[in-house]
C-alpha cells in the first residue's frame, strides 16, 4: 500500500545544471586568446610575502583569477621516530579549498591532492639545504583559494611555496619558479586558464632553478610528439626565468 | 604418529640414506638418544620440530633445516651493514634473527691497538662507522637475548670498499678454513657465513695501516679499471647463478663456475639456460676433482 | 641503505657503462610475461624481471553508470565520481576530460572509464617504510590513471559506452606488487598493457523499446578491449652522477638522485612525462633523456608485442599457464 500522505522524491538527485543561455563553442585561437594574451605570455602575477603572522614564513600569489596562499612552519623538531641524523625533511601539504572550483571539494584529501603534495616535495627538495638542518622538519602548507586551471594551480603552488620558504629564512640553493603549459595540437600555449585547459590535448608543469640551471620537477600528460615536448620544455624554462625575476623583486620589496 | 620410526643403529654406523622429516614427525622411540637442535621430547619419543634432514652424531640427534635464518656460532666470519649508531655500540644487519652488536670496545681505533677508549671517540663514532657502511667482522660472543657480539680487532676485518655485495641464502655457505679468498682472476671474495658475500678488487693490506688514523676508516675507493669492474661483475653474477641453483658456494666452486661461464657475456650469465649450463659444468668438474 | 663506498663504486661504474651486474647503461633485464592465469578476472597478466621484481595486474570489468553531470567541460579541473567507490582518473595537470584537439571529440557522456590502483603486497614491503609505500603507490596509481583514462591513453573509451548518457563499462585495473627488485613502474605498465590485451568484455546488446533503452549482457560472447595496442609503455631513467641508466636494481635506485619516467606509445608519441626523486635535472639533459626514452620505448614495445603474440598462441593452443608454480 502506498503511503498517500507523503510524496516521495526521486531516489537519486543531482545538482541542477544551470544553463546560462547558449554558450558559444570555445574555439582556441592562438593569435588571440580569450584574455587577449599571446601564446607565450603568462598571466600578470602578483606576489606578496609575510601574509600569515603566525607562520615562520608565508606568501600569497595571484594570477588572473587564481589565488594561492602558502604558510611555512619550521625548521622545527621532527616528531617522527625514524629520522635521519644527517639531514632534515620536508613535509608538504597541498589542499584545494572546498569553494575553489566549479564543483565543491570535500575536506578529506583526495588522490589528486595527495599527488600534488608529493609533487611539491619533489619540486622543492633539490633547492632546500636540508643538510644544514638535521633532525628537523620544515612543514609547508599550501591552500588554493580560487583555482583557474589545475596545472596552473600546481605551478603557482610551487612558486608560492618557494617564496614562503625564502620569507621564513630557510637556506636554499635557489628559489624555484614553476610554470604550466598546454598543448593544442602542435601549438604550445603558456599558462592556460581553466577554460582553455578543458580543451587542451595535454598539459605540462615544469619547475626550474635558474641560477643552477636545473629542472627540479616536470610532469606531463596527454599525447604529444617528442619535438613538441622538447619545444615546450624550452619555452617553460624561459618562462620560469621570468617568474623568478618577479619573485626576486617581490622578496626585495618585502624585506 | 602411526608412522614407523626411522631405523637407527646405535653403534655408529652411518646409514647413507638421507631422512627428511617434517614438524611433528617421530624421529625415534629409543630413549638412548639425546635430543639436539630441532627436536623435542614427548613422553619417551623424540619428535622433530623443524622441516629438515636428520643429523646424527653418535648419540646426538638434531635436525638440520632446509632453509633457515643465519644462526651464528662463535668464530664465524660475517659481513654486515651498519643500521644504527647507538651509545658506545653499533647495530649491524647480518641477515640473522637479530641485528648483531659491534661494541666500541671491539673495534680498532686509529692511533694504535692499545689505546683506551676516551670520550671523544664516543662522540665521533660516526667518523668510524656510519649508517649504511659495510664491514666484515667475527662473532666474538653472544648476549643473553641471542644477539651476536662482533669484533673487528684484526687487520683483515673492518670497513669494506672497492666492490659490491651479493646476497645468497646462508645455508649455502659452509664453514671452511678461510673465508677471505683471492680468486685467480684477481678479485677478493669475502664469504660471510650469514649469506652476505663481498666481491671486490684485490687490494693488498699492509700491516702499517693499522696505525694510520685515516687508513682504516676512510671511505675512498681505489681507482678501478673497466676490466676489473667487469671481472667483479662476472664473479657476482656467477655467485648468484650458483645460488639460484641451490649449489653450495666456496672458492673452488666459484672458480669452476667462473671458468665455465667465461665464454658468455657478463650480463648473460643470469639467464636461466646459461646459468644452468654453467652450474652443471662446474658441478661435474667438482665431482671429478673429488674422485681423484 | 647504502654505504659511501658502494655509492661511489656504482656511480663510477655507471659512468664507465659497466654496472654492478655487467649491464651497460641502457640495457634492460630480461622480462617474463604471462597472461590469463587468474580465471576469475576479466584479464590478468604477470610480469617478472630477472632481479626479482614481480608484478601482477588483474582487470575486472563491470557495468557502471555515467554520471548525469559528467559532461561538464567547463569545470574540468575537478571531476569527482560520486557514484563509484574511487575517483576515476583524478587527473594530473590538466584534465582527464579532454575533448580532443579536433573540437567535437567524445564527451564524457559517451565514454566508459578506466580506474587504476597500485597496491604493494606486504611481502614486497620488507624493504620499504610503510609510509613511503603508500605515497609511492598513490603516485603510481595517479600516473596510470592519467595515462589510461584520457582520450589519448590508447584504449578506445567510446567503445566502452553501452547506453550513451547512462551506462558504460568500467575497467578496474588493479596492480599488485608481489616482490621488489627495482624497475617497478616499467614492470607495472608492461603488466597493465598485457592484462588489457588479455581482457575480454562481455558483449552488450542494446534495445530500444517504447522510448526506454534496455541492454542485455551476454556472458558467452566476448570482445577484446579496442585500442589495447595503443596503450603506452614507460621507460624510467634514473640519473646517477651525470649519467642516466634504465631498469635500475634496488641499490642503483638508492644511488640515483632523480628519475624521469616517459610513456611512449606505438606511434612514437609521448603520453606522459613525470619526474620523481629529490634531485634536479639540467634542461639539456632532460631533452636528451626524452629522446633516448622515445627510442628505447619503441624497442620495448616491439619486444612486448612479440611476447604477447606468443601468449596469444599459447592460449589458442589451450596450453595452461605456468602461473605461480
Amino acid at each position: 500500500m502506498s503511503d498517500r500522505k507523503r510524496v516521495t522524491g526521486p531516489e537519486k538527485s543531482v545538482a541542477p545544471l544551470l544553463e546560462t543561455g547558449s554558450v558559444p563553442a570555445f574555439i582556441f585561437n592562438p593569435d588571440r586568446r580569450h584574455d587577449g594574451r599571446d601564446v607565450n605570455h603568462l598571466r600578470p602575477v602578483f606576489m606578496k610575502s609575510g601574509v600569515v603572522r603566525q607562520a615562520n614564513g608565508s606568501a600569497y600569489l595571484e594570477a588572473g583569477k587564481l589565488k594561492v596562499a602558502c604558510a611555512v612552519y619550521g625548521p622545527r623538531q621532527n616528531q617522527r621516530t625514524k629520522i635521519s641524523a644527517t639531514k632534515g625533511s620536508l613535509g608538504c601539504d597541498f589542499k584545494f579549498s572546498p569553494f575553489s572550483g566549479g564543483r565543491r571539494r570535500s575536506y578529506m584529501k583526495d588522490e589528486q591532492e595527495r599527488e600534488y603534495s608529493l609533487v611539491l616535495e619533489q619540486a622543492l627538495s633539490p633547492a632546500v639545504r636540508l643538510d644544514l638542518i638535521p633532525k628537523s622538519t620544515v612543514d609547508i602548507f599550501v591552500q588554493v583559494l580560487e583555482s583557474d586551471g589545475s596545472a596552473a594551480c600546481l605551478a603557482a603552488a610551487i612558486t608560492c611555496a618557494s617564496l614562503a620558504l625564502a620569507d621564513a629564512g630557510i637556506e636554499m640553493l635557489d628559489a624555484v619558479a614553476a610554470c604550466s603549459a598546454g598543448y593544442f595540437e602542435s601549438t604550445v600555449c603558456l599558462d592556460p586558464t581553466g577554460e582553455e585547459e578543458a580543451h587542451e590535448g595535454g598539459s605540462l608543469v615544469l619547475s626550474y632553478m635558474p641560477s643552477l640551471n636545473e629542472v627540479t620537477h616536470v610532469i606531463q600528460s596527454g599525447e604529444t610528439s617528442t619535438a613538441t615536448t622538447v619545444k615546450a620544455l624550452e619555452l617553460c624554462v624561459d618562462a620560469c626565468s621570468q617568474i623568478h625575476a618577479v619573485m626576486q623583486q617581490s622578496l626585495i620589496a618585502n624585506v | 604418529m602411526d608412522q614407523d620410526d626411522i631405523e637407527m643403529e646405535i653403534d655408529g654406523e652411518d646409514s647413507l640414506d638421507i631422512h627428511v622429516v617434517t614438524p611433528g614427525e617421530v624421529v625415534t622411540r629409543d630413549s638412548a638418544f639425546m635430543r639436539g637442535h630441532g627436536t623435542y621430547t614427548e613422553d619417551e619419543t623424540l619428535v622433530a620440530s623443524l622441516a629438515g634432514v636428520v643429523d646424527r652424531v653418535n648419540k646426538l640427534i638434531s635436525i638440520k633445516p632446509l632453509r633457515t635464518r643465519y644462526n651464528g656460532e662463535i668464530g664465524d666470519v660475517v659481513v654486515g651493514r651498519i643500521t644504527e649508531v647507538a651509545q658506545k655500540r653499533w647495530k649491524v644487519d647480518m641477515n640473522a634473527r637479530q641485528d648483531g652488536v659491534l661494541l666500541l670496545s671491539s673495534v680498532n681505533l686509529p692511533g694504535g691497538v692499545q689505546r683506551r677508549k676516551n670520550e671523544s671517540d664516543e662522540l665521533q663514532m660516526r667518523t668510524f662507522f656510519a649508517e649504511g657502511d659495510m664491514l666484515s667482522a667475527e662473532v666474538q660472543a653472544f648476549f643473553q637475548d641471542g644477539a651476536a657480539s662482533l669484533h673487528t680487532r684484526s687487520i683483515k676485518y673492518g670497513k669494506l670498499r672497492n666492490g659490491s655485495l651479493v646476497t645468497v641464502p646462508s645455508a649455502l655457505i659452509k664453514r671452511t678454513k678461510s673465508h677471505f679468498v683471492t680468486l685467480p682472476c684477481g678479485v677478493d671474495v669475502i664469504l660471510g657465513l650469514n649469506g652476505y658475500i663481498w666481491v671486490a678488487k684485490h687490494v693488498p693490506i699492509s700491516p702499517e695501516q693499522a696505525n694510520q688514523p685515516d687508513a682504516l676508516y676512510h671511505n675512498d675507493n681505489e681507482p678501478i679499471a673497466d676490466q676489473e669492474r667487469e671481472i667483479i661483475a662476472r664473479v657476482s653474477n656467477t655467485i648468484l647463478a650458483l645460488a639460484k641453483h641451490n649449489n653450495f658456494i666456496n672458492d673452488t666452486m666459484i672458480v669452476y663456475a667462473y671458468e665455465a661461464g667465461s665464454s658468455h657475456r657478463v650480463k648473460d650469465i643470469l639467464k636461466p639456460d646459461i646459468s644452468q649450463e654453467i652450474v652443471q659444468t662446474a658441478r661435474a668438474q667438482f665431482q671429478e676433482a673429488q674422485q681423484h | 641503505m647504502i654505504s659511501v663506498s658502494e655509492r661511489d663504486y656504482i656511480t663510477k661504474g655507471v659512468d664507465r657503462s659497466v654496472r654492478a651486474d655487467g649491464r651497460a647503461r641502457l640495457d634492460f633485464r630480461d622480462l617474463n610475461l604471462e597472461t590469463g592465469m587468474i580465471t576469475q578476472a576479466s584479464g590478468s597478466c604477470r610480469v617478472t624481471l630477472e632481479g626479482g621484481t614481480d608484478v601482477l595486474v588483474g582487470v575486472k570489468v563491470e557495468v557502471g553508470s555515467i554520471e548525469p553531470d559528467a559532461e561538464a567541460a567547463a569545470d574540468a579541473d575537478d571531476i569527482d565520481d560520486d557514484g563509484g567507490a574511487r575517483t576515476a582518473g583524478g587527473g594530473g595537470p590538466g584534465t582527464d576530460d579532454t575533448t580532443g584537439s579536433s573540437g567535437g571529440g567524445t564527451h564524457a557522456r559517451n565514454r566508459g572509464r578506466i580506474s587504476c590502483t597500485v597496491a604493494c603486497s606486504p611481502s614486497a614491503t620488507r624493504v620499504f617504510d610503510p609510509r613511503d609505500v603508500e605515497s609511492m603507490c598513490n603516485e603510481y596509481s595517479q600516473l596510470l590513471n592519467r595515462v589510461l583514462n584520457s582520450a589519448h591513453g590508447g584504449v578506445d573509451l567510446a567503445a566502452l559506452c553501452i547506453v550513451p548518457g547512462s551506462t558504460c563499462w568500467v575497467l578496474n585495473v588493479d596492480a599488485l606488487v608481489l616482490d621488489y627488485g627495482g624497475g617497478l613502474l616499467d614492470a607495472i605498465f608492461a603488466a597493465t598493457r598485457g592484462a588489457l590485451h588479455n581482457t575480454r568484455i562481455p558483449r552488450a546488446t542494446v534495445e530500444q523499446t517504447d522510448g526506454r533503452v534496455e541492454f542485455e549482457i551476454e556472458d558467452e560472447e566476448t570482445e577484446i578491449v579496442a585500442g589495447w595496442e595503443d596503450v603506452p609503455l614507460t621507460v624510467s631513467m634514473s640519473k646517477i652522477g651525470y649519467r642516466h641508466i634504465v631498469d635500475p636494481t634496488p641499490l642503483e635506485e638508492l644511488c640515483s638522485s632523480a628519475r624521469l619516467t616517459v610513456a611512449v606509445n606505438r606511434r612514437g608519441n609521448l603520453c606522459a612525462l613525470q619526474k620523481g626523486g629529490e634531485g634536479g635535472i639540467e634542461p639539456s639533459l632532460l631533452a636528451e633523456m626524452v629522446q633516448t626514452a622515445k627510442q628505447l620505448g619503441q624497442t620495448l614495445l616491439s619486444r612486448h608485442d612479440t611476447l604477447l603474440a606468443a601468449e596469444a598462441r599459447r592460449i589458442a593452443k589451450g596450453v595452461d599457464p605456468t602461473g605461480f608454480r
